[in-house]
């Protein structure tokens, strides 16, 4: 027996109608307030689908970021935008977007069907059986069911095994700071940068008055 | 009929379509930008329905001659996916604000001019 086989069937199927009907209701609204309520119905969707799942940090996290801090951002970077400013990078026509998203999908559900997602017994054995090098080893399912994701096990297995992905993301998080204050300095730059243009100017001129 | 993991690929796969008619479809810049969150939001209910279905592992600890570390791969990976997603959103966000800012009512037509001469 799988170990999603043991999970609820009913919550499943309200967490991805919340979902898909938070996405829907995103892309058919036309007032962006709207927009943002059925975007956050869609992620707490999400964040839902991941407890189910038993990944509860992650959901936590979810919860938080995206359900909260980034759908402010969002609606507050949507509010000084004046000027509407449009992208129109994809010229698709409506007709033209649905039949591209089907074509997307249909090739991505042909692709599931087709793939293998349970592996063998032999691979299993194969896999338990080949502890000799203790690098990698796969517990048996049976194992699995229920074992405890707890935010220990996370935080250990980030900081021994996944250290140097940690601080890579840690260095990305600074990167992403400091480009942020590059991108955007404070207005008063902005102002001294026109007063120097300015101060620049009169100089010029200036000189060129001495010199006639 | 039990859940299997083809459940969870399938909603991710129409939620990622979804988000893909929206990056198509919406022309104004923080509605393309939650379009592409909807399309990574599919990628991080895969990675933790595959870590549900096959995850936890026991794998060699990185500097440590420990060998049982247990560790969840897939909420791991989806966990530095979630941080790679909110530092796209970030920057995209800045470099919006910085157009805003440089952009005034009068000016927006140059910036339709510039993507004209592109």
């Amino acid at each position: 027996m799988s170990v999603l086989e043991s999970l609820p069937q009913l919550h499943f199927y309200v967490f991805a109608l919340l979902i898909l009907g938070g996405a829907l209701g995103f892309l058919l609204s036309r007032s962006f307030l709207h927009r943002i309520l059925w975007f956050e119905l869609s992620m707490i969707g999400v964040a839902a689908t991941m407890m189910l799942l038993n990944a509860m940090v992650l959901a936590a996290i979810h919860f938080s970021m995206f359900a909260g801090g980034i759908a402010v951002l969002l609606y507050y970077a949507n509010a000084l935008d004046r000027n509407r400013v449009k992208l129109e990078l994809l010229k698709a026509s409506q007709w033209e977007s649905i039949a591209i998203s089907v074509l997307v999908g249909a090739v991505m559900v042909w692709a599931v069907l087709q793939m293998a997602w349970e592996p063998s017994g032999d691979v299993w054995q194969l896999l338990s059986e080949n502890s000799a090098l203790k690098v990698r080893m796969v517990i048996p399912k049976a194992n699995l069911v229920n074992y405890p994701i707890t935010p220990q096990l996370l935080g250990v297995s980030m900081s021994k095994t996944y250290i140097i992905p940690l601080i890579l993301s840690g260095l990305l998080m600074l990167l992403v700071v400091v480009g942020v204050n590059v991108i955007l300095p404070p207005k008063e730059w902005y102002e001294r940068e026109e007063e120097v243009g300015i101060l620049a100017e009169a100089e010029e001129k200036g000189r060129e008055e001495v010199e006639e | 009929m039990h859940l299997t993991v083809n459940h969870f690929v399938v909603l991710a796969i129409v939620l990622f379509c979804l988000g893909l008619y929206g990056v198509m479809r919406r022309r104004d810049f923080v509605s393309v930008l939650m379009s592409l969150e909807l399309m990574a939001n599919a990628v991080l209910i895969n990675l933790t329905a595959f870590n549900r279905a096959w995850g936890i592992e026991i794998t060699k600890g990185a500097f440590s001659t420990a060998f049982n570390v247990y560790s969840a791969v897939g909420q791991i990976f989806a966990m530095f996916a979630f941080l790679i997603i909110v530092a796209e959103t970030v920057i995209g966000l800045a470099i919006f604000v910085a157009v805003c800012r440089e952009t005034g009512a009068d000016e927006i037509e140059e910036l339709r001019e510039l993507k004209d001469e592109r």
